[in-house]
């Protein structure tokens, strides 16, 4: 993660682009419902929720493609959400890159710029240019069909780039590459994109990536912001359950806190937490769950291993508490993995466990 | 037969079967035939009934007459206007039949190719009463006071135009709608988001990608178009000649098969060579000017 870059960002406040209360409907159905934010120079957010929620939509809002039911989108200074999308200041990248097929590299790097009347002489000097930047220069009169999937996304992002957009959306953009190389990929579009201080929105399915990547990460779900905020206050303060389910993976226990400090769920587990009484909802991340032998002091469980899932660096167990189930990870040496029907001694990190609000 | 595919690249023996019974009737029954009439266009006199010799004279016969030269010419600029005019009317409806939904496609479909079904006598009839002087358009246009007396909307050149354009608008719309079901309709946003205007977007995305079916369907509607005879008979009467009319009354008529034939290898040597000439010139911008500016 790049966690050097956050904090010199975040002193920068003036805002690109602005979402104000937009809404768009199909008829009774509602693709997205008042959504505000607002994007600041440089800053990389990310729409994340499963298909569906409304994320595309919102991108395609912005790009122009869309005009929202209600609410206004602002570029800078401007109010562009009656702006068609030909003369936005936005470029995109689309999640099958859309490169002109009967156009060289070069050739479609040079679109844009013609569509805006830049001088030839210009124009050579900024395709020169941005396919230096994403190292395709010798690539420049090559037909798309002749480029690998990587190469394609470098196409469309220096061709998108070209233009100097205001705001650089991308969509899905490595829904069509492979494991491997979509991590690097990550990377190199990450630090490209940071070294021009670019703002972007992107738009993915793919929690691993929004958090990498993403400055700010927005949840959403059917259509509604479920919580804004940085990859860590998602992952470790989920607002809602939706968003505690839906980023990494988490046991939910349905219970109240009760007047002695403790949570006691539904199903009987007992543990010391540090909330008001009143019902609730916890929240547990496999990874706080530990070996009573770890952590002691801690009031001990006895749990029952159901499945112990070997995922290489851990090993994820669902384990059986009286009659509440929860998820651990645990990192064992090779041969001594629990194995299920095995009983071992647990304790629940205190630090680890949070409360959602809305009990859904 | 097994249900595995027959892998005809590594198989010429299969390939050559799939395409015998295909290639033998061709051969029968085109290819044999057009090589006795090409011979049948070098014999000298007026009748094939056992003649011998070789002579050019019906293709000099051909060339030396003005009346003939400038049917070829019409012919080939009826061909080039009908086709034209079915790209620019069919393009539109191509393009937007591709666009839709698939359900909605189906219906509309159906309904341009029913006209296809009609014998071209009972459409030709049609435009008859349609355009005559006692027939619907003049009765309106009397109606509506827009003219004092009925007009001859037949025998002229515009008549034969639109009825031709309207025969083998199908195939336009079908060849154009093919093509561009195949173009992304992504790659029109991706244009727009470069800054491109709609007409932008169509000159410089659309139509490019679309050349293919635009070609293949000129090709169809000039090939049609240049060999009709039925058409320009009946909406054009005698003064609109074309050169399908005049190879018909030599074959059939006047008997003179010698001289029929050399106008048909005239028409068809000339046919090809428009559509090498536009197929020469797409393919070029295709390869090398379909770039931007």
């Amino acid at each position: 993660m790049n966690m050097s870059a956050v904090p010199a960002r975040v002193t920068k406040t003036n805002t690109v682009v602005s979402f104000r209360g937009i809404e768009k409907s199909y008829g009774a159905f509602q693709a997205v419902a008042a959504l505000s934010l607002d994007i600041r120079q440089g800053e990389l957010v990310c729409l994340l929720g499963p298909s569906g929620c409304g994320k595309t939509t919102t991108l395609r809002m912005l790009a122009g493609f869309v005009e929202p039911s209600a609410g206004e989108i602002w570029l800078d200074e401007d109010n562009v959400t009656r702006v068609p999308a030909y003369r936005r200041d936005v470029g995109i990248v689309f999640q099958n890159y859309a490169l002109f097929p009967h156009m060289t590299v070069a050739k479609n790097v040079e679109y844009g710029l013609v569509n805006i009347n830049m001088p030839k002489a210009a124009r050579q000097a900024r395709i020169a240019e941005v396919l230096r930047r994403v190292e395709l220069q010798h690539l420049a009169d090559r037909y798309p069909r002749a480029l690998s999937g990587g190469q394609q996304q470098r196409v469309a992002l220096a061709r998108a780039l070209a233009l100097q957009p205001k705001v650089l959306l991308l969509d899905e953009p490595f829904s069509n590459l492979d494991a491997q190389l979509r991590v690097r990929l990550r990377e190199e579009l990450s630090s490209l994109i940071r070294g021009l201080d670019m703002t972007t929105l992107f738009v993915t399915h793919d929690q691993e990536e929004a958090l990498t990547l993403a400055d700010r990460i927005v949840v959403m779900n059917k259509g509604a912001v479920e919580q804004i905020g940085t990859p860590e206050e998602i992952y470790d303060s989920p607002q809602t359950r939706f968003v505690a389910e839906f980023i990494g993976t988490c046991s939910l226990l349905e219970g109240r806190v009760d007047e002695g400090g403790d949570f006691l769920s539904e199903r009987g587990l007992r543990f010391p937490v540090a909330r008001r009484p009143g019902a609730a909802t916890a929240i547990i991340r496999p990874e706080y769950v530990r070996h009573a032998a770890e952590a002691p002091g801690a009031p001990v469980h006895r749990a029952v291993v159901e499945t112990s899932e070997y995922m290489g660096a851990a090993t994820r167990l669902q384990l059986r508490v009286g009659d509440a189930r929860l998820l651990m990870d645990g990192r064992y040496a090779p041969g001594r993995r629990p194995r299920a029907g095995d009983e071992i001694d647990i304790v629940i990190d205190p630090t680890g466990v949070r409360f959602v609000t809305d009990g859904n | 037969m097994s249900a595995v595919p027959i892998d005809v690249e590594s198989r010429p023996g299969a390939r050559l079967l799939l395409l015998l019974p295909a290639l033998a009737l061709l051969l029968l029954f085109l290819v044999v035939p057009m090589f006795s009439v090409f011979r049948t266009s070098f014999f000298p006199g007026t009748s094939s009934m056992g003649a011998t010799g070789f002579t050019l004279s019906q293709y000099a016969r051909f060339f030396s007459s003005t009346l003939y030269n400038s049917v070829l010419l019409e012919t080939v600029a009826y061909g080039i206007i009908v086709s034209v005019g079915c790209i620019v009317l069919g393009f539109p409806v191509g393009y937007s039949l591709a666009r839709m939904p698939p359900a909605k496609r189906r219906l509309r479909m159906i309904l341009i190719i029913v006209p296809l079904t009609l014998s071209l006598v009972v459409v030709v009839f049609g435009w008859m009463v349609l355009l005559g002087r006692q027939g619907l358009l003049n009765n309106l246009l009397l109606a509506l006071g827009l003219i004092e007396a009925p007009r001859q909307l037949l025998f002229n050149r515009a008549a034969v135009l639109v009825v031709l354009i309207q025969q083998f608008l199908p195939f336009m719309i079908l060849s154009i709608m093919n093509v561009v079901l195949q173009i992304d309709p992504v790659l029109e946003h991706a244009s727009t988001s470069l800054r491109a205007t709609r007409l932008t977007t169509f000159r410089k995305v659309v139509v490019p990608l679309a050349a293919p079916g635009i070609v293949s369907g000129f090709t169809l509607v000039f090939v049609m178009t240049v060999s009709a005879f039925v058409t320009p008979r009946l909406i054009g009467g005698a003064r609109t000649q074309m050169l399908g009319g005049l190879i018909f009354d030599e074959v059939l008529t006047t008997m003179n098969w010698p001289f029929g034939a050399a106008m048909s290898f005239i028409l068809l040597a000339v046919g090809l060579g428009v559509l090498a000439l536009v197929n020469m010139l797409v393919v070029r911008r295709i390869t090398r000017g379909l770039h931007v500016r």
